[in-house]
């Protein structure tokens, strides 16, 4: 098996491909082109000619047991992201990109301690559903 | 451009006053937002985002106002007083002249621009970043959740089209974009939470879109960029973001009233965040906890000052304490450092030196209508001299008579003599009335110095302002020259070069307010000799050109005085002949072979050297027309810069072996004159300055009888004019010369 350090850095295409197999679990090519066209205009083709080659870099598996070969991702999702966010210039911009987002959530992550404050007040509402 | 000269513009001036007061503006401002915070404790999430909102907008409006005043109150009023007017501008007596006062609040521009540019690059790369966030590693969410979108967008009140997709890139979730808004779902929230869960984080992306909160937050970070400096502008855009999501959080709970659901989603996500390498940096994650206290109903802890607290309002009194300092500090005078310590008190000289200036103009047209009044007297006694000569002659005749009467053979004699009587009669006549022309004429030109020196008087008295402005940028260049000067002596090449062209810098400002400057300030402080030809001008052009062109350069200052006198055509044309007349060689031929060769070097002159300027008026033109043709040309004008030297083997009243040079630096065809057409050490330099400035003082020079030649200081700075008097053949004409100039109040330096 090919070294996780030895995995190339996928490609822009390849790692929408990637975020469909994280998103859906293992699907077909058919699948897998189903989900990308309903975002942009994509060839068939193009999809399976691109999962082909990010089988013989080993970003994907190939269960060809079935008629319909099903490909899954490799490697957990986490893994590309921490590949990306190791980019030192990434990681420098992500700071300011980072104040132009708005989202339900702060950009900056919460500390352990705060983890902690925020689990015990949620805490009961955990424990009424269970 | 050089700093220093960027320093001096009024933009620098104007920006670093506006970034001064921004400072205490900025506290002031953060302090009435926390104030009506506090009031408004009890008012909803968005009544405050509001007014957070309209706190941190009021930041670049009043900014913006402060800096319109600011540069619309210009420079002058940061910059020190005028200094004395001085009729003078020798960079030998620029002594105790201060330099041109830099502001010190100029310096905070070029600071404060560096820091706002690279906030923005960052800013811009962020925005990349996030923007590339849209279309990297995203795919369609599930049909059932974009369907759900859609039926939330109702509710939640948005009308434009919302893209649902999921991220693996995106570690929270996030809107991206205003007109094309597109919600990124970190992978496996979808799934992980229940699907009320994501409902209600969905609610709240979609109450972002509908606020326009990402359009706020661009907003936000430009403004954040352009007053980085400053810890209010932080701390309001801070509240901005804290109540943004308060206001959020209201409408989820507003329309899916379990909050606890809510409250728990948010932990979950919070807690299922990848654990990203620059996280660990963050000590405080922002005020999520105050949040789910607050959907919680939980009250919050007892406001205990934190440290954080105490030194963001630390931060803010240092910030004002800055501003009132930078403020009310009187700027520094940055001549302290460069010029010797003995100009400190020039302050102290300056009404001095003023009121020593305006007194020696003073005594200046005193002395001219002394004068007057001589001439006057002279005339008079001439008058006197014909009438009486007219006696003795009609008494001789009378004699004559008597004796033709008593001795009829004297008869003939008598006759002789009564004829004889009568001619001297004629042109005791004649000559009489001339004087008396010349009695009035003078008493005219003794009516007009009068007016001019209760003019000037006046001018004195009113102390105009724009007058001492541009006596003080006079001044100021002045002390530029001088130091340009003092730098030549012992300094490295490239602090001289530095030095020239600070003192070009302020020539042309000097020159700048010359041409401002009043005419009639100009015309009452030219001499009363001045050439003012009105009666002239009325007879028409023929003879203005005459005077001024065709033998401008050869007519002496006594000729121009008695042409500009005359008053008929009749006059000007006899005159005209008769300056001809005595300037031919051979009286006796009808030839006049000195009008001939004149008009031929003119014709010539008009030929070869005519570039922007006509022929006879460029520096070749003059010195073919008055010297003729050179014996000798050293031609160079295939060179980089092209120049010629013409030499001359003798030149009357100059010496011999006389070499001019002209060059043409612009290659124009338009050559200067390097150097006056003397030897050098024989001329004396009165000043060094603005052109029009060089010539004004040359004008009044020429007016007083000096032999005065102005030329460029060096063949490359075209804008520096020197005006040198002479030259003299020996010493004693040169210091006869100086003591001249030092009397007229000039101070001469002779040239090198």
């Amino acid at each position: 098996m090919v070294k996780s350090n030895d995995l190339p850095r996928p490609t822009d295409a390849e790692l929408e491909i990637l975020t469909v197999l994280w998103s859906r679990g293992p699907a077909t090519v058919r699948e897998v082109h189903s989900t990308i066209s309903r975002r942009r205009p994509a060839h068939y083709t193009t999809v399976l000619k691109l999962m082909q080659i990010m089988t013989d870099k080993g970003l994907v598996k190939r269960d060809e047991k079935q008629r319909a070969h099903i490909y899954s991702a490799s490697r957990p999702r986490e893994w590309t992201q921490r590949q990306l966010a190791g980019d030192l210039l990434e990681r420098a911009f992500a700071g300011s990109a980072s104040s132009l987002l708005v989202g339900a959530l702060a950009a900056r992550k919460a500390s352990a301690a705060e983890l902690a404050e925020l689990r015990k007040l949620v805490g009961e509402y955990e424990e009424e559903k269970r | 451009m050089t700093l220093d000269h960027w320093l001096a513009a009024p933009l620098a001036h104007a920006l670093g006053r506006a970034l001064a007061h921004f400072l205490w503006q900025g506290a002031l401002l953060a302090a009435a937002l926390r104030a009506a915070l506090f009031l408004g404790a009890g008012r909803s999430s968005r009544w405050r985002h509001q007014a957070a909102t309209a706190c941190l907008l009021l930041l670049p409006l009043v900014f913006g106002i402060t800096l319109a005043l600011s540069l619309g109150a210009g420079p002058s009023s940061v910059v020190l007083p005028p200094v004395a007017p001085r009729m003078v501008f020798n960079p030998v007596i620029a002594q105790g002249v201060p330099a041109a006062p830099v502001d010190r609040l100029a310096w905070l521009a070029p600071l404060w621009m560096g820091g706002v540019i690279l906030f923005y690059v960052f800013r811009l790369a962020g925005w990349a970043r996030v923007d590339r966030m849209r279309r990297l590693g995203v795919c369609a969410a599930p049909a059932e959740w974009q369907q759900r979108l859609r039926e939330l967008a109702g509710a939640v009140g948005v009308s434009q089209p919302v893209e649902l997709l999921e991220s693996c890139l995106a570690c929270v979730p996030q809107v991206i974009g205003y007109w094309r808004p597109v919600i990124l779902m970190p992978l496996g929230a979808l799934a992980g939470l229940s699907a009320e869960q994501v409902e209600a984080i969905l609610i709240h992306e979609l109450a972002h879109i509908r606020r326009a909160d990402y359009l706020v937050s661009v907003a936000q970070s430009l403004i954040e960029g352009l007053f980085f400096f400053h810890p209010a502008a932080w701390w309001i855009s801070a509240v901005v973001r804290a109540e943004r999501e308060f206001a959020c959080d209201d409408v989820v709970v507003a329309l899916r009233p379990d909050a606890r659901a809510y409250a728990a989603a948010l932990t979950t996500l919070e807690q299922s965040r990848w654990p990203a390498a620059y996280a660990a940096a963050a000590a405080n994650g922002g005020n999520l906890v105050r949040r789910i206290r607050r959907l919680l109903g939980e009250p919050a802890p007892a406001r205990v000052p934190s440290a954080r607290a105490s030194a963001l309002a630390g931060a803010l009194v240092l910030v004002a304490a800055v501003a009132a300092a930078l403020v009310v500090w009187p700027p520094a005078r940055s001549f302290a450092q460069h010029t010797p310590p003995a100009e400190s008190s020039a302050d102290k000289q300056e009404p001095a030196q003023k009121t020593e200036s305006a007194r020696r103009s003073l005594a200046e047209l005193e002395d001219l209508l002394a004068g007057k009044q001589k001439d006057i007297q002279d005339a008079e006694q001439a008058a006197a001299k014909a009438q009486e000569l007219l006696q003795r002659n009609a008494a001789e005749l009378d004699r004559a008579l008597k004796n033709a009467s008593g001795h009829p053979h004297d008869f003939a004699q008598a006759d002789e003599l009564l004829r004889k009587a009568d001619a001297a009669l004629k042109e005791l006549e004649q000559q009489a009335g001339a004087s008396q022309q010349l009695v009035q004429q003078q008493e005219r030109a003794l009516q007009q110095a009068d007016k001019q020196l209760q003019e000037l008087d006046a001018l004195f008295a009113n102390g105009k302002l724009d007058e001492a402005l541009r006596q003080r940028q006079m001044a100021q260049a002045d002390m530029a020259l001088r130091q340009a000067r003092a730098a030549i002596g012992d300094r490295t090449l490239k602090e001289i070069e530095k030095q020239l062209q600070q003192a070009e810098r302020e020539f042309d400002r000097a020159a700048k307010y010359w041409g401002q400057g009043n005419e009639s300030l100009r015309a009452q402080a030219e001499p009363p000799e001045t050439p003012r030809p009105q009666a002239l001008a009325e007879s028409g052009s023929a003879f203005q050109k005459w005077l001024n062109e065709d033998v401008a350069y050869i007519i002496t200052l006594d000729e121009r005085r008695v042409f500009l006198a005359l008053r008929t055509d009749e006059e000007r044309d006899q005159f005209i002949e008769r300056f001809w007349a005595r300037r031919d060689p051979t009286p006796d031929t009808a030839e006049n072979e000195f009008k001939e060769e004149h008009y031929r070097r003119i014709a010539y002159a008009n030929e070869h050297f005519a570039s922007s300027l006509p022929g006879w008026r460029t520096d070749r033109g003059r010195i073919y027309i008055v010297y003729g043709p050179p014996d000798e040309i050293d031609d160079h004008r295939g060179e980089s810069v092209p120049r010629q030297a013409w030499l001359y083997r003798h030149i009357e009243g100059l010496g011999v072996g006389v070499a001019v040079e002209f060059t043409d630096p612009g290659r124009t065809g338009d050559f200067r004159m390097t150097a006056a057409p003397a030897s050098h050490g024989s001329s004396w330099q009165v000043m060094a300055g603005a052109s029009d400035a060089a010539e004004f003082v040359a004008q009044s020079l020429r007016a007083k009888g000096f032999p005065v030649t102005t030329c460029p200081v060096r063949a490359d700075r075209p804008s520096l004019t020197q005006v040198l008097v002479g030259p003299f053949p020996d010493e004693a004409s040169l210091a006869k010369a100086k003591a001249a100039l030092e009397a007229a109040g000039y101070h001469p330096v002779r040239t090198q």
